[in-house]
């Protein structure tokens, strides 16, 4: 009797310190699951080959407006560019957003825009990091969205732009 | 290897310069600040979104747009309305194109020179090129339209639509776009106007102001027949599009591609690049996709480069014994042709070929 009771009694610390280990164990993955370092996007603005006549038409014939300038200045010490002009075109049919990446071995991204309807300007344009002072190239690529699948991006486009850091 | 477009245009100073007095006998000097500053003004210039890079099988040689060749992309046509509405002048554009082959299929032979296509091989083999048109397109008002200028006061491109299409009978200009980049320069004019109206002549009616066009495409030579994947090539296309007068830039052509006679009369190897201008050569190399070497790059220690014995131009000197010549007179490559890639440092890419006897 006596040993079937300590049995019992093992039998529940067991089940215990499996659930407590269940327990832990959640508790980790979903600690995990929330602190997920985030994938870096990769930029690919490549384009491969059109094979039978599988063309998209609709971005195939799309095209895209400016409505920027290609130097932009930031005052030394800045992330705030003084005189960076830039936006989707009133002449556009679709919303986009646009990345600027240093134009170096790691492609750092400086800046990710909202998504802009058609004819929206940046009002400031802030780099998410101060960049040392002198001249650095850069690339401003615009990602124009599908209009009936905002998901989905009909293609995108790259203009080069100067980065000049001065002292005022 | 990756070459840098070293900027032409003058980096930005933004400073302040006091000039000192002088003193006279009645004191009456002074001073004044100045500033420099590089002239950014907004462009207005519309660019396809796709390069649709196609495989043609049905290339017609007579043909004066881009089918005419075995694979080309469609023209890229860059339309420029770049107003300065303050100056009330036009604005001419320059745009730099770079393309790079940022990815091929193991099975793929990327030539860098140009080749006659076999219809009936089920070889992988293709050299593409930028080439510049002939003859840009131009656009008109699409039908209906009641021409106006947008809330900026420039012309409203989704009124517009191609009127002729670009001529490619004879390519002003073609680079070859390697894995390592290449460089096409297209000058594009600046909007031009039939309106009178003084300090507003851009400005005041949309009837009378007319965008400029520049035009260019991806275009080669491939094996048409072959069993071509979408994403057995990748071509990453940017421009870099300025404010600016013609810059005239084009890639210099090596006259007589370069030969190399190995055993015991062997010479140094030089080869003469022409219209160098400011830029300087920072890597060579030879690329063949059919060969187990498929790219090689020299040691910068390994060639010398005089830029002064021949004015404008760079000769290159690879020395007699150099190991990557020798290598070349391996059974496979001695006697032909490999592509031979000179990179300069404002970003344009020779291209010619080497052959090792």
């Amino acid at each position: 009797m006596e040993n079937t009771e300590q049995n019992k009694t093992k039998g529940k610390k067991a089940v215990i310190a499996l659930l407590l280990l269940i327990i832990i164990a959640l508790g980790a993955v979903i600690f995990f699951l929330l602190n997920k370092p985030e994938e870096k996007s990769e930029r690919d603005i490549s384009e491969g080959l059109v094979v039978g006549g599988d063309i998209d038409e609709k971005a195939s014939k799309a095209r895209f407006t400016t409505d920027m300038n290609m130097i932009w200045t930031f005052p030394s010490g800045s992330a705030v560019s003084s005189n960076a002009h830039i936006g989707n075109s009133v002449s556009n049919v679709y919303e986009c957003y646009f990345e600027v990446y240093l134009d170096d071995e790691e492609q750092t991204l400086l800046y990710s825009s909202p998504v802009l309807p058609v004819g929206k300007k940046i009002d400031k344009l802030e780099l998410n990091q101060v960049l040392p002072d002198g001249s650095h190239d850069a690339l401003c690529t615009y990602h124009v969205l599908d209009d009936e699948d905002p998901d989905k991006e009909l293609g995108t486009v790259s203009f080069a732009v100067s980065l000049m850091v001065v002292k005022e | 290897m990756k070459s840098k477009l070293t900027k032409a245009t003058a980096v930005a100073l933004a400073m302040t310069m006091c000039v000192p007095a002088t003193a006279f006998a009645a004191d009456n000097s002074g001073s004044f600040d100045t500033s420099f500053d590089i002239y950014s003004p907004a462009l207005t210039i519309q660019v396809p979104l796709k390069a649709d890079i196609q495989v043609n099988p049905f290339a017609d040689s007579s043909a004066t747009d881009v089918k005419k060749f075995d694979v080309a992309s469609n023209s890229i046509d860059i339309w420029n309305a770049s107003v300065d509405a303050d100056k009330d002048i036009g604005i001419p554009v320059n745009a730099t194109v770079r393309a790079t082959i940022t990815s091929q299929a193991d099975d793929v032979i990327t030539e860098y020179n140009t080749f006659t296509a076999d219809a009936t091989s089920s070889q992988k083999r293709i050299n593409l090129n930028l080439s510049t048109a002939q003859t840009a397109a131009t656009i008109k008002a699409k039908t209906g339209e009641t021409l106006a200028f947008d809330a900026n006061k420039k012309l409203n491109f989704a009124q517009f639509e191609t009127n002729a299409a670009a001529v490619y009978t004879t390519p002003a200009d073609s680079v070859a776009i390697t894995k390592f980049g290449s460089l096409l320069s297209v000058d594009i004019g600046a909007p031009t106007t039939s309106d009178s109206t003084v300090g507003a002549k851009f400005t005041t009616d949309a009837t009378k102001v007319t965008a400029a066009v520049g035009s260019f495409a991806v275009t080669g030579a491939a094996n048409a027949n072959a069993d071509w994947k979408a994403d057995d090539v990748a071509v990453e296309i940017t421009y870099d599009i300025r404010a600016s007068k013609p810059r005239n830039i084009k890639t210099p052509k090596i006259a007589t591609a370069p030969e190399f006679t190995s055993g015991t009369s062997a010479a140094d190897l030089k080869i003469t690049v022409p219209s160098i201008g400011e830029a300087t050569v920072t890597d060579i190399a030879v690329h063949n996709d059919a060969g187990e070497y498929k790219d090689f790059i020299w040691e910068k220690d390994a060639y010398t480069v005089d830029y002064t014995t021949t004015a404008g131009s760079a000769v290159i000197t690879i020395p007699k014994d150099d190991s990557g010549l020798a290598y070349l007179t391996a059974d496979g490559y001695k006697g032909k042709k490999q592509d031979l890639e000179i990179a300069l440092s404002d970003g344009r890419m020779v291209v010619s070929t080497l052959t090792v006897k």
